[in-house]
């Protein structure tokens, strides 16, 4: 029976109600993780042997004092205390006291301190003084990397380093990324999607791609405190929802006598400094402790050599500046009897700010606020004119007569302003010719804050029984931009954004619980559960949204219509929404008719913008019929994409079972539950509350594997003490990754809608209904008959073969809005159930006579289900062309990993002077199905006949072989050089000679060309671009599929796959020089000492062949630099910004080698407190 | 002292750190483009007889590698020689960046209601010289046709534009597409932002000519004589690559006749020059210049006799071939390509965009569905030809490589009837004869052949290269009447080019939710 007799009424109670709750099948607790605390066992025999009960056992660090005694069979444990190197000290009455130091505990990893004999003040035990970041770790079952100390220290070189990735990185199974790759780390080959981050224990990922909220930021960690944590595959029971692995940063905590460090740094050559500040504190009970870290750092730009704009090093959305400020307060509090309770807040204010470069925008269609970008909006996607004209003073017209031409181009600027609402700080085209902005600051493109509360409650329960429950509350905008979306500012050529903000982030609530049970000598079980609430945020409104919506309905009507050369699907009768019913008469005020036209450019006139239209003035005639013309229309209303409250819910619980049979042995098996309820937010247009987004049919099937995902999942690990200095363990766990917001789709919405737009009736007609989907299954529903209906613009016909089915809009807001979902986002969820991954690891671990430790360790990672972004086909390959077309793309959930590695981890012991250090290697093979395509672990948007063709392909971001080393000397008398070496074989490079394409409708593997069916699946930008190709076919005659004729190649020789070359070796080295007088040390960090500033080289897509390897005068070029035309209209291609690429190093090359950072100085004042 | 050596060795793995400063990653091997040994430029000139009514100039050309193919794929070409132009020749401006190109004067113009297609300002003003816009003009640079006051005489149909200060014409007749590939002068150059040519399609014949007489027509050559693959279907076996180029136009409908022919120039006798220049990238983004010429004599203006197009008469027993009798070969005629193009039942050509006006037929999707289906007969004496029964498309589009099912050449109305599910004529069809007096098929259907020579021979006996084209000819079910093919039939052509960034043929791109 638990005791309630403390204050914290309130965290006791979560615990028993999460247990309650998990007795009777409700899913409550647990992820565990990395790991903050771990437990310690033991017994104490006297010199016969014999056992000796009440043997004080305390176990002191850096993280507090903890005590227990020991049983009638001298055994003792410590449960839940928290990760550190501590000494154990075991007294009785009678016996001298004996001291252990260096016993390590790691997270949720159970440490066997061995026996001890009082009698003869000397330890038999198995336990030899290491830190608790020593690759051997005899004991250890699970694959759990530690860094703590001074090996934090020796990663980083410099004490205050904020380098979270360098740190990371650093740890065996863990490699560096291709540059431009969503996440900087990959574990054990895992995409972005796959890694777990978790601050403190908390899950602490990024909602829509699982990315890490600190932005590569470290705080917490370094001056002798905190500790960060990489568990690689599956990891323990107690550990869920994540794929490949967790990276766990443990913040420090304060300790007696209180400690801390303040650090200066400038930086050189470029604009760079940082300032930190840490203390720790704690009073001499260790009652109370606190440890108060902030990091504030700005910097700007690593871009190499010195001097030169991002931007011209063709990073035109590299950094130009950012700034860091991070403020964490770890405060703890112990209480109750022996400090048997403990009460922790932890805090966290992260705000991270970012610029790109201005004024370099390679393809930007809206930079900087362009006005003239209501451009492209002039045309529909067929190039046909969207504008309609407000005539002014025209007189009726005569029997016969032709609608005079609009009066000016302000005429119809006018028009299309009066129709738009605009969104704050959006400016209004009514100037077209006018300048445009001064550009006066860079573009922010990633906006804080992300603040963290953590409530943690640990309550010793008994000597056997140990509570740990934690409540957590994060989030914040984590990842927006102010003008739009990174597409947005690519996308130049067909832009069909203008400018809005972009806000997205998320906000998680949770409760993890964790009981930890000694279950006589040999048993400790655990029991987790983990709750919580994930609300993923996205708001995106803008009025271009709704214009393109009606752009695409509109180039849907004349292609099925028969225009532009193709073939009318007979009867077609559109009955949503089009532009055509935003048009004027040519008299405004008075009814439409023969001498009173409405005129505007529509598929009855062949889109002459002076044509008299039947199509048009919908909305003018129901106002005006209606009595509700004011002389102007309503203003349309803006579209985009909101989540509706959407909320993630997560959830699991897990049972482990740590036993030890024997001396040898340690078993570590469990079994857990992960599950998600993934609740959508409530659509305003759809009467369908089960059902918001209309969707369960097709590729957008609902099925309760997807929104209800429960999986199980084994974990078994056994650990083999072969002697004092040699252990094996193996490992097989079956890991599960959650759902991420992105699996919302993009839910549309539809805003700042004048109230007469609920009134105005539809179009449609319950025989020819517009609204909904498409995607939803026919039959009744609350929002009424769903039924077959080819005459609305998003057919189902489009992707699954079949019409699709609609209801009847209620209104003309709602057919706007089901009109925009249709053209835009559909379908926005659906698919299969959460990827799961099994989990191999072998490891031999052994400690050298000179106490260097080693671990060397082969393992195999399957992931079936694997997250990608997958185009939905729209049917059969084009007969004539194979190419499949493309709809609308999901994220689905397909994919399948086959890693094989091998993971190496050399330690020396921490010494106080001399000689320190650690070397980590790695080599990976790893196959996927996803293409490799930009060179990043970027998801490409994907056909789906790529995975029908049952191709296994390389990677792309990751270097088979990586290694990296921190090597410290230091001297007694306050040197300290300290150089950290990073190495690489080279990354996978290359799009290959092999393609895949339909050829008379049958799927064949071609040598890559740049038309047709045959181009190269890799390469930057996605899948299927001809300009990726390696080689160019000779235009007089191009030769057969299968034997083409190339003219041209780039000078490189492809081999047969994309991914089977390699960039050169790269080996890169940084120095840290430090000397330390008193409570000053002064330090210099050399990063990248030997100038290395040649990244891996990319495919130039704007290459011009001329011959082999060489390439034409506008190589690199792009057609922007002239804003206007000669005859003072505006040129619908210049790209306000826009700048040559080949004006800038190496672009004018096949291949150019991408920058890093060259070599740079950060000086350092570090005070000690 | 051990730590010493310790140090000693660690400064050793440091300077080891550096060796891997700056090291390119990817090995560049690259030719010279305008070099001899890589590039071998032939060029040969002759007379051209257009119609029977009209004279010009008949170019050929070839710019070949060691291996055959294309040598160079961006290059700017420039004809200089003793012509003239004709009098009264409709002087063209371009469409005005309406096209991926927006300097080329060869392709109508959507603002100018006659299409005209000509010289340039420039050109007519320098009075021999046909040329293109240079790869140096910065793409985006407005396009313009004079500087000062438009000339006088000018065709008051174009729209010409002034050049705003600072800038010289870049108006010309190739633009920067036009180049000199493997089989003579077309608008293949590549084009950087798109990684394709511009064009997959030759220049619509003959260069200058509005389609008033007749309607313009390609010089695709289709099987059987240009039979790539061997399967008798020509390029129209779904083997090889079709799709749209950027200019909206359908390739490869067949194999590139290597017909370049100016009307509305007057030749005279002399030595002409083909002068390519070469534009390419060096090192630090440096622009070099290297032209590569080659001159080549008119000897006599005298042009090859008229020629007609033959009947072409469906076989009887409405198995889709065709037959047609050469009576005999106009005097220095040495080879004729007799074009058959089969349009679909009803349909006819455009008069400036050739592609335009095919109709379903029984040949499936590969057929004039898509578009007109090409078919050449190469004749040497006096004689009865036919068309083979089945050199139609392939008609299996999910049978892949091994599976092909050619359809036959020209659809009755029973197949079509059959095909199409409702009553239907018998294909239409256009016949065109083009007679030369050097080896026109051999140097352009070289191109297919397993070893492709580097210099075919491109001249005739004379050491020119004369060419006579015969007027058009319609025929339509029923009876397959010889009808004379007239021009400005339709004016859609003109609506078909389209700017690089039109959307995919059949779902609009933007369809895709954004990217997140």
């Amino acid at each position: 029976m638990f005791k309630v007799s403390c204050f914290a009424r309130f965290f006791c109670w979560l615990a028993m109600a999460g247990m309650l709750f998990s007795t009777l099948g409700v899913p409550l607790t647990a992820n565990a993780a990395g790991g903050v605390q771990g437990n310690l066992r033991g017994s104490v025999v006297d010199a016969s042997g014999a056992p000796i009960a009440g043997v004080l056992v305390v176990a002191t660090s850096t993280s507090g004092k903890f005590q227990t005694t020991t049983d009638a069979s001298g055994y003792y444990s410590l449960l839940q205390i928290p990760t550190d190197t501590y000494a154990l000290a075991f007294s009785k009455q009678g016996f001298e006291t004996v001291t252990l130091t260096g016993v390590t505990i790691l997270g949720d990893q159970t440490q066997n301190a061995g026996t001890v004999r009082l009698s003869q003040i000397k330890t038999l035990a198995h336990v030899t003084a290491r830190s608790v970041s020593s690759a051997f770790q005899p004991h250890q079952t699970t694959d759990e990397t530690t860094f703590t100390g001074r090996r934090v220290d020796q990663a980083l070189g410099e004490t205050g380093s904020t380098n979270y990735n360098q740190l990371v990185e650093s740890a065996p199974g863990v490699i560096q990324t291709a540059q431009g790759s969503n996440a900087a780390i990959s574990i054990r080959g895992s995409a972005s999607v796959e890694i777990g981050y978790q601050f403190d224990g908390i899950d602490f990922r990024g909602a829509f791609f699982d990315e890490n909220p600190s932005a590569g930021f470290l705080n917490g960690v370094g001056g002798g405190r905190g500790a960060l944590q990489v568990v690689s595959g599956a990891g323990d029971a107690t550990q869920g929802g994540i794929g490949a692995g967790v990276v766990n940063l443990v913040p420090g905590r304060g300790s007696y006598p209180g400690t801390g460090f303040v650090n200066f740094d400038v930086g050189s050559p470029w604009y760079d400094h940082a300032l930190g500040f840490q203390y720790g504190i704690a009073t001499p009970n260790g009652r109370f402790s606190d440890f108060f870290s902030v990091r504030a750092d700005r910097s700007a730009p690593q871009i190499a050599p010195y001097g030169r704009e991002a931007a011209d090093a063709g990073a035109y959305f590299g950094t130009s500046f950012t700034y860091d400020d991070d403020v964490m307060n770890n405060f703890v509090y112990r209480f109750g009897r022996n400090g048997d309770q403990q009460f922790q807040v932890l805090t966290d204010f992260i705000d991270h700010r970012s610029w790109t470069s201005y004024g370099g925008l390679a393809a930007a269609a809206w930079y900087p606020w362009n006005p003239l970008n209501y451009g492209f909006a002039e045309t529909d996607g067929n190039g046909a004119p969207m504008w309609g004209c407000i005539y002014q003073n025209q007189a009726p017209l005569a029997p016969g007569a032709s609608p005079p031409p609009c009066p000016s181009f302000a005429n119809q600027l006018a028009w299309y302003d009066s129709i738009l609402t605009y969104v704050q700080g959006v400016p209004h085209p009514k100037d077209p010719f006018a300048p445009a902005p001064a550009v006066t600051q860079p573009e922010q493109f990633n906006l804080g804050p992300d603040d963290v509360l953590k409530l943690g409650y640990t309550r010793q329960l008994s000597r056997n029984a140990t509570l740990n429950t934690f409540f957590y509350n994060w989030g914040g905008l984590n990842e927006s931009n102010i003008t739009g979306n990174y597409s947005d500012l690519t996308d130049g050529g067909g832009g069909f954004f203008v400018n809005g903000y972009n806000p997205e982030g998320s906000r998680s609530t949770g409760v993890q619980t964790q009981l930890v049970l000694q279950a006589g000598e040999k048993h400790i079980l655990t029991f987790v559960g983990k709750f919580e609430n994930n609300f993923p945020y996205w708001n995106q409104q803008n009025d271009g949204n709704t214009w393109q919506g009606l752009s695409t309905a509109r180039s849907y009507d004349e292609q099925i219509t028969g225009y532009n050369g193709q073939n009318p699907i007979a009867g077609y009768s559109p009955n949503g929404p089009r532009i055509e019913d935003w048009f004027l008469p040519l008299i405004p005020g008075q009814p439409v008719s023969a001498s009173n036209p409405c005129v505007g450019p529509a598929l009855d006139n062949n889109f002459n913008p002076n044509g008299v239209t039947n199509m048009g003035c919908y909305l003018y005639s129901w106002l005006l019929s209606n009595g509700k013309w004011t002389g102007q229309l309503p203003a349309m209303p803006t579209a985009g994409w909101n989540y509706h409250n959407t909320d993630f819910q997560q959830f699991g619980i897990g049972l482990r079972d740590q036993w030890t049979p024997s001396a040898k042995w340690n078993f570590d098996y469990g079994i857990r539950l992960d599950g998600q309820n993934l609740k959508w937010g409530a659509n305003p247009f759809s009467k369908d509350l089960n059902n918001p987004y209309d969707v369960g049919v097709g590729f957008a099937q609902l099925p309760n594997t997807f929104l209800y995902p429960r999986l199980l999942e084994p974990r078994a690990a056994a650990n083999y003490i072969l002697d004092p200095n040699d252990s094996v363990r193996v490992s097989y766990g079956r890991s599960v990754s959650d759902f991420f917001g992105q699996y919302a789709g993009t839910p549309s919405a539809l805003e700042n809608i004048n109230p007469i737009f609920f009134q105005i009736p539809a179009k449609d007609s319950a025989s020819n209904p517009a609204c909904g989907s498409g995607w939803h299954p026919a039959g009744p529903s609350p929002n009424g008959q769903y039924i077959p209906n080819n005459n609305t613009y998003f057919s189902g016909a489009l992707i699954v073969n079949a019409p699709g089915n609609f209801f009847q809009c209620p209104n003309y807001a709602s057919s706007l809005y089901w009109n925009f979902d249709q053209g835009y986002s559909a379908p926005d969820v659906g698919g299969q159930q959460p990827s799961t991954y099994n989990n191999w690891d072998l490891t031999y671990q052994h400690q050298f006579k000179n106490a260097w430790g080693m671990k060397f360790t082969t393992y195999v990672r399957r992931g079936f289900n694997t997250y990608q972004t997958v185009e939905l086909n729209n049917g059969p390959p084009n007969p004539v062309t194979g190419q499949q077309t493309p709809g609308s793309f999901q994220e689905r959930e397909t994919g399948i990993q086959k890693a094989l590695g091998l993971e190496f981890m050399l330690t020396t012991p921490d010494r106080p002077y001399g000689w320190s250090g650690f070397l980590t290697a790695n080599y990976i093979n790893e196959l996927t199905n996803t293409p490799p395509v930009s060179g990043s672990d970027n998801l490409p948007i994907a056909q789906q006949f790529l995975y029908e063709s049952n191709v296994l392909f390389h990677q792309s971001f990751l270097p088979p072989i990586s290694a990296r080393a921190g090597i410290t000397y230091e001297t007694k008398s306050g040197f300290r050089i300290n150089p950290i070496l990073s190495f690489d074989g080279g990354e996978p490079f290359g799009v290959g000679r092999d393609a895949i394409g339909f050829v008379n409708g049958v799927l064949y593997h071609l040598p890559t060309s740049n038309i047709g069916v045959a181009t190269p699946y890799a390469g930057p930008g996605g899948p299927n671009l001809t300009q990726n190709a390696t080689c160019y076919v000779d235009p007089a005659f191009a030769g057969s599929y299968f034997h083409p004729r190339d003219f041209a190649c780039r000078g490189f020789a492809e081999p047969a796959l994309a991914g089977q070359s390699f960039t050169a070796p790269r080996l890169y080295s940084d120095l840290d020089l430090e000397y330390t007088k008193g409570r000053y040390t002064w330090g210099v960090y050399i990063n990248n000492l030997f100038n290395n500033y040649r990244g891996q080289p990319s495919i130039n897509s704007a290459w011009q062949p001329v011959a082999n390897g060489v390439g034409g005068a506008q190589t690199g070029e792009f057609a922007g630099a002239f804003p206007v035309n000669l005859d003072g209209t505006p040129n619908l291609n210049w790209i306000a910004g826009g700048r040559d690429l080949s004006h800038y190093d190496q672009s004018w090359l096949p291949f150019p080698e991408s920058y890093v950072p060259g070599i740079n100085y950060r000086f350092y004042l570090r005070i000690s407190l | 002292m051990k730590s010493f050596h310790k140090a000693a060795a660690l400064v050793s793995i440091v300077a080891i750190a550096g060796c891997g400063a700056n090291s390119a990653g990817v090995p560049i091997t690259s030719v010279n483009p305008t070099s001899p040994s890589y590039g071998k430029l032939q060029f040969a000139v002759g007379t051209a007889n257009i119609y029977g009514t009209a004279t010009g100039l008949n170019v050929v050309s070839t710019l070949r590698q060691p291996a055959g193919t294309s040598a160079i794929g961006v290059s700017t070409p420039s004809i200089t020689g003793p012509f003239t132009f004709a009098g009264g020749i409709a002087m063209a401006a371009p469409a005005n960046g309406s096209l991926a190109d927006p300097y080329t004067t060869l392709f109508s113009n959507p603002n100018n209601a006659a299409a005209v297609m000509g010289p340039s300002l420039a050109e007519v003003a320098s009075g021999n010289t046909i040329g293109g816009t240079p790869q140096t003009i910065h793409p985006g640079t407005p396009d313009c046709d004079y500087t000062g006051t438009l000339p006088p005489g000018t065709n008051s149909n174009a729209v010409f534009t002034a050049c705003p200060s600072g800038f010289t014409p870049d108006a010309s007749t190739f633009g920067q597409s036009g180049g000199v590939f493997a089989m003579g002068l077309a608008p293949y150059n590549a084009f950087a932002e798109q990684g394709q040519a511009y064009s997959y399609v030759p220049y619509a014949q003959p260069m200058y000519d509005d389609g008033t007489a007749h309607p313009l027509f390609l010089p695709w050559g289709g099987p059987p004589a240009f039979d790539p693959d061997g399967n008798g279907m020509g390029t129209r076996d779904g083997l090889v690559p079709a799709g749209g180029d950027t200019f909206g136009e359908p390739y490869f409908l067949g194999v590139g006749e290597g017909v370049t022919v100016f009307e509305g120039l007057t030749p005279g006798t002399g030595s002409y020059k083909l002068n390519v220049a070469v534009s390419t990238i060096g090192n630090g983004g440096a622009v070099t210049t290297n032209t590569i010429s080659q001159s080549a004599p008119l000897n006599s203006t005298a042009t090859l006799p008229a020629i007609a197009a033959p009947q072409v008469v469906p076989d009887a027993n409405g198995d889709g071939g065709a037959s047609f009798m050469i009576a005999s070969i106009p005097a220095g005629v040495t080879e004729e390509l007799i074009q058959i193009v089969d349009w679909g039942p009803g349909g006819a050509p455009g008069a400036t965009n050739p592609n335009a006006g095919s109709t379903s037929n029984c040949q499936g999707a590969k057929g004039p569905q898509f578009a007109p289906v090409y078919y050449t007969i190469v004749v040497k004496a006096p004689g009865s030809y036919t068309l083979g029964a089945n050199h139609g498309p392939n008609t299996n589009t999910t049978g892949g490589n091994a599976h092909l099912t050619p359809s036959p050449s020209i659809c009755t109305g029973a197949q079509n009837t059959a095909a199409l599910g409702s009553s239907s004529l018998g294909d239409s069809i256009t016949v065109q004869a083009i007679g030369v007096d050097y080896p026109a098929y051999e140097a352009a259907n070289s191109l297919t052949a397993a070893t492709v020579p580097q210099a075919p021979q491109i001249a005739g006996s004379t050491g020119q290269s004369d060419i006579t084209i015969s007027p058009p000819i319609i025929e339509t079910d029923p009876g397959y009447a010889p009808t004379p093919l007239s021009g400005r039939r339709s004016a859609r052509g003109a609506s078909m080019h389209r700017t690089p960034s039109s959307r995919p043929l059949s779902i609009p791109s933007f369809l895709g939710v954004p990217q997140h």
